[in-house]
C-alpha cells in the first residue's frame, strides 16, 4: 500500500490517524480562498524529492505508487516491469495544469503559454507513474468522480484474473483544485467547518487531497515469492444508479444493489461482513440513502456490523476516495481493529447504525465491505477479506 | 473465465457529417474528407459537428438539463441500441453496462462553469453546469437517459482511449460481468481544445496541410464526435456483425506528452493480438492523425506486417480529424469494413513520410472488399498502444 494523505507522507500516518479520530481538516493553503464562503480542506503535504517538472497530481501519485511498490518487496528491478498494470483513476487528473492557464485566458492577465501543458490530462498521473517505476503493461486512468481508485483496483484485479497483468498498480489521486472546489462550493455541498458523517449536525463534505495506491496479485505469485497477502479483494459490484447527477437515490435501494452485487461476487451473504468501510460524504442526502441501503441489506444483522468512514479524518479526496476506502479496509484487517469516525459525535436518527464514535475498537474484523458512491451513481462496493481466513 | 464469445450487434454515431450506421457507411465510400482547413473562428483545420438538433432522440424538457457532448452521447447510445434491433423503451435489463473512452470530457462545460466562477464570482457560477463538467457525466448522463443500470465506467488514455473501453467492454462481457455493453468515445470541440492540442504540438496551424501519413502535414485537424458499438455475448444472434476475437493493451514508460516513436507497444499488442486469435487482417485500421510523431510510431509499428499480403491501412482521422477518443470510431470503420466491404482511403494524402514504404495506403475509398478481419490499433502520447482484432 502506498498513501499520501491530509496526515502526511505514508500509510504509517494515514493509519495511526485514522486509528486516532483525527481530523486532518484545516485552511486551505493551495489557492486565494478569500472569494469563496468556505475556507477549509484537508491537503496533503509537499512530496518535495520529486522533480520539479512533475505536477501536483502526478507527484502525489508517483509518491504513492513508490511507497507501495517497495512495501509489497518489488522495488527496484523486482517488479515485472511489461507484466505490470497501471491504473490510477481521478476525478480531475492534471487539471490544476490547467487551470492557471484558464484563468490567463480568461482574464487576460497574461498571454497563456499553451505549450506548459505537461500533466495536464486525466491520465497523466498513470503515465508518470509508469514512467516514473518503468512499467510498460495495460494502462488505464478511470474517471468515475469519487469511486475512480475503487473502480480503477476493481479492473486491476480483473486484469490480474484474466491474465492481462501479473502485477497491478492500482488507486487513484486528487489534487488541491480550484475548479473542483468552486464547483462543489456551487453545489452549496461544502461544510464551512468540519466534516460530520452521519451527525445530526453534518453539512456537507469538505474536499480532501491525497494518493491511494495498492499493488494487487495473485496469491500465488505473491505466496510463491514468499509474501503473505495484505488483503484478499474477494469480490465486487458495479453499477450505475442511473437516478440523478449529483443526487443518490433517495430510498438507499441502489446501494443495496451495489453491496448485494459485491456480496454475490464474493460467494458470502451480508451475515460474513464484519464491518461496513462507508462511502460517508456527510451530506444531508448522501449520508441517508447509504444508511438505508445498509439497513437494507443488513437487515437482521445490522447489529452483528460496525459502520465507519473515512472522510471526517482526511476529507473527500474525490478520485482517491474510493482508494483512501480501500486502504482503510486493509489496515482495519490487518491491525485487528475498527477505525472510528471522526468528528461523529451525536447520531442522526434517520442514519441509525451501529457507528464506531471517537475511538477505534479491537473487534478483529476478517471482512470488511468498502462502499465508493460518485457524481453521476458510477457506484461500487468492494469485498475485502483477510488472509487468515482462508 | 474468458469463455463467452464478444460480438458487435450494433452501431451509433454523431459524427461531422453522420448521424447513425447508414450516414457513415454513405461517408465512408465518398472521396472527401469532413475536414475544413482553414475554418473562421479556429487556429487549428477543423471537422466539427457544429449545431446538432437532438429533439428526434431526446424530449427537450429532458435535453434541458444535459450537456452538449452528454446529448451526442446519448443519441449515438440510442442509435446502436436501434441499429442491434434493441428498443429503448427503458427495460433495459441490468446486466447492460456502459464503458465509456473520452481524452478530455466534458471541456465545454468546463470552460464555461471556470469562466463563471472568474468573471462573475463563486456565488453565481451554475451548479448545473458543474454536475454536468466531470469526465463520467457524459456516461451518466446516457444512464439516466436510456435507463441502463449496469456497470458505467470511464476511461481516458489519451488517443486510445476508446480502444481501452472497447477492451473493457469486451472484458466484461468474456468475464460475465455484463451481457450488453455499450462501448463509446466521445469527446467535443471547445474553444480550448485547438489550443490545447495546439500546445502539446499535435495539431496544424490552421491553412496548413493536414493528413495522416502524409509528409507535408504539420499536425493534426481538430475533430469532435461521439460513436457506440453495442457488444453482446451469446445474445443478439440476428444482429451479429463481427466478433470481438483479441484485443491486447500495453504501454512504453515515456516522459510527459512525447510519443514514443519506435512503435514499441503497439507492435508488441499486434502480437499478442496474433497469438490470440491467429488471424490475419486484410484491414488496419489505425490511429495516425497527421502529428508527425504519432504517424511515424503507427508506420514503424504497422510497416513489416507479420503475415503474408501487406494489408489495406487507413485511418479514420485524415476524414473526421483528432477527436482524441476515436477508437470506437476506427472500431465502427472495421465492421463497416467486413460488413458491408467498404473501407475509407486517405484522401488528402500527397507524399507519404518514407517510413510508409512498402504500407498499402489507398487514397480512395476500397469498395468491394472481401476480409475476414480487420485490426484495430492505435498508439497514444504518454506511451499506451492499444490493439484489437475484429472477424466477420
Amino acid at each position: 500500500m502506498g498513501a499520501v494523505s491530509g496526515f502526511g507522507l505514508g500509510v504509517k500516518a494515514l493509519c495511526a490517524g485514522l486509528r486516532s479520530g483525527a481530523s486532518a481538516i484545516g485552511p486551505i493553503r493551495s489557492f486565494n480562498a478569500d472569494p469563496y464562503r468556505v475556507k477549509v480542506m484537508a491537503e496533503a503535504p509537499p512530496c518535495s524529492d520529486l522533480p520539479e517538472a512533475t505536477t501536483r497530481c502526478d507527484a502525489l501519485a508517483v509518491w504513492a505508487a513508490r511507497e507501495a511498490l517497495h512495501s509489497a518487496g518489488l522495488g527496484g528491478d523486482q517488479v515485472p516491469g511489461e507484466r505490470t498494470a497501471v491504473l490510477i483513476g481521478s476525478s480531475a487528473g492534471g487539471t490544476t495544469a490547467v487551470e492557471r492557464l484558464r484563468r490567463e485566458q480568461i482574464l487576460g492577465e497574461h498571454t497563456p503559454d499553451f505549450r506548459n501543458l505537461r500533466g495536464c490530462t486525466l491520465s497523466s498521473p498513470g503515465d508518470s507513474v509508469a514512467l516514473d517505476l518503468g512499467l510498460s503493461g495495460p494502462r488505464m486512468a478511470v474517471s468515475t468522480a469519487c469511486s475512480s481508485s475503487a473502480v480503477s483496483i476493481a479492473i486491476a484485479a480483473d486484469l490480474i484474473r484474466s491474465g492481462r497483468a501479473e502485477v497491478a498498480v492500482a488507486g487513484g489521486v486528487e489534487a488541491a483544485s480550484e475548479s473542483l472546489f468552486s464547483g462543489f462550493h456551487s453545489l452549496m455541498a461544502l461544510d464551512p467547518e468540519l466534516c460530520r458523517p452521519f451527525d445530526s449536525r453534518r453539512r456537507g463534505l469538505v474536499l480532501g487531497e491525497g494518493a491511494a495506491v495498492v499493488v494487487l496479485e495473485s496469491e500465488s505469485r505473491a505466496r510463491k515469492r514468499g509474501r503473505t497477502p495484505l488483503a484478499f479483494l474477494t469480490g465486487y459490484g458495479l453499477c450505475c444508479d442511473h437516478h440523478h447527477i449529483t443526487a443518490p437515490e433517495p430510498t438507499g435501494r441502489e446501494a443495496a444493489r451495489t453491496m448485494h452485487l459485491a456480496l454475490r461476487d464474493a460467494g458470502i451473504t451480508a451475515a460474513g461482513i464484519d464491518h461496513v468501510d462507508a462511502h460517508g460524504t456527510a451530506t444531508p442526502a448522501g449520508d441517508v440513502a447509504e444508511i438505508r441501503g445498509i439497513q437494507t441489506v443488513f437487515a437482521d444483522h445490522l447489529d452483528q456490523v460496525t459502520v465507519s468512514g473515512v472522510k471526517g479524518a482526511i476529507g473527500h479526496t474525490l478520485g482517491a476516495a474510493g482508494g483512501f476506502g480501500i486502504l482503510a479496509s486493509i489496515l482495519q484487517l490487518e491491525e485487528g481493529v475498527v477505525f472510528p469516525t471522526a468528528n461523529l459525535e451525536e447520531v442522526d436518527p434517520e442514519c441509525r447504525a451501529p457507528h464506531v464514535l471517537l475511538m477505534a475498537r479491537d473487534t478483529r474484523p476478517v471482512r470488511i465491505l468498502s462502499n465508493a458512491f460518485s457524481l453521476g451513481g458510477n457506484n461500487i462496493s468492494t469485498v475485502l477479506q483477510a488472509p487468515d481466513d482462508e | 473465465m474468458m469463455s463467452e464469445p464478444v460480438y458487435i450487434t450494433g452501431i451509433g454515431c454523431v459524427l461531422p457529417g453522420a448521424t447513425g450506421h447508414a450516414e457513415l457507411r454513405t461517408l465512408l465510400g465518398l472521396p472527401d474528407s469532413q475536414v475544413d482547413r482553414a475554418p473562421p473562428d479556429c487556429t487549428s483545420p477543423l471537422a466539427a459537428i457544429g449545431e446538432f438538433d437532438s429533439s428526434r432522440w431526446v424530449r427537450p424538457i429532458k435535453a434541458r438539463r444535459m450537456n452538449r457532448i452528454g446529448l451526442l452521447a446519448t443519441v449515438a447510445a440510442h442509435l446502436a441500441l436501434e441499429s442491434a434491433g434493441i428498443p429503448d423503451d427503458g427495460h433495459l435489463p441490468e446486466t447492460t453496462g456502459i464503458a465509456l473512452g473520452t481524452g478530455l470530457g466534458c471541456t465545454r462545460s468546463i470552460d464555461e462553469f471556470f469562466r463563471q466562477t472568474l468573471v462573475d464570482g463563486p456565488d453565481l457560477a451554475n451548479p448545473a453546469i458543474f454536475s454536468t463538467s466531470i469526465p463520467n457525466a457524459i456516461a451518466s448522463q446516457v444512464a439516466m437517459r436510456l435507463s441502463i443500470r449496469g456497470p458505467n465506467v470511464t476511461v481516458s488514455q489519451r488517443e486510445v482511449s476508446g480502444e481501452i473501453a472497447l477492451l473493457l467492454g469486451m472484458d466484461w462481457i468474456r468475464s460475465g460481468r455484463a451481457e450488453r455493453v455499450l462501448v463509446g468515445g466521445a469527446d467535443e470541440f471547445s474553444n480550448f481544445l485547438p489550443q490545447h492540442l495546439a500546445g502539446l504540438g499535435q495539431v496544424a496551424a490552421s491553412g496548413e496541410p493536414s493528413c495522416p501519413f502524409d509528409q507535408r502535414s504539420t499536425g493534426a485537424a481538430v475533430g469532435e464526435g461521439v460513436t457506440f458499438l453495442l457488444l453482446e455475448g451469446s445474445g443478439g444472434k440476428e444482429r451479429r456483425r463481427a466478433r470481438v476475437t483479441a484485443g491486447a493493451m500495453l504501454g512504453t514508460p515515456v516522459p510527459g506528452e512525447t510519443v514514443d516513436r519506435s512503435g514499441t507497444a503497439l507492435r508488441a499488442c499486434i502480437e499478442d493480438c496474433r497469438a490470440e486469435s491467429q488471424a490475419s487482417p486484410g484491414l488496419v485500421v489505425c490511429g495516425a492523425s497527421g502529428d508527425r510523431d504519432l504517424d511515424l510510431a503507427h508506420a514503424r509499428a504497422l510497416r513489416d506486417f507479420p503475415g503474408g499480403e501487406p494489408p489495406l491501412i487507413t485511418a479514420p482521422k485524415g476524414m473526421f480529424g483528432e477527436s482524441i477518443s476515436s477508437g470506437v470510431l476506427a472500431a465502427a470503420v472495421g465492421v463497416i469494413a467486413l460488413t458491408e466491404a467498404v473501407a475509407p482511403g486517405l484522401p488528402d494524402l500527397q507524399d507519404a513520410i518514407p517510413e510508409c514504404h512498402g504500407m498499402n495506403l489507398p487514397r480512395a475509398p476500397t469498395e468491394d472488399l472481401e476480409l475476414s478481419s480487420v485490426l484495430i490499433a492505435g498508439i497514444a502520447s504518454g506511451g499506451a498502444a492499444a490493439a484489437i482484432v475484429l472477424e466477420s
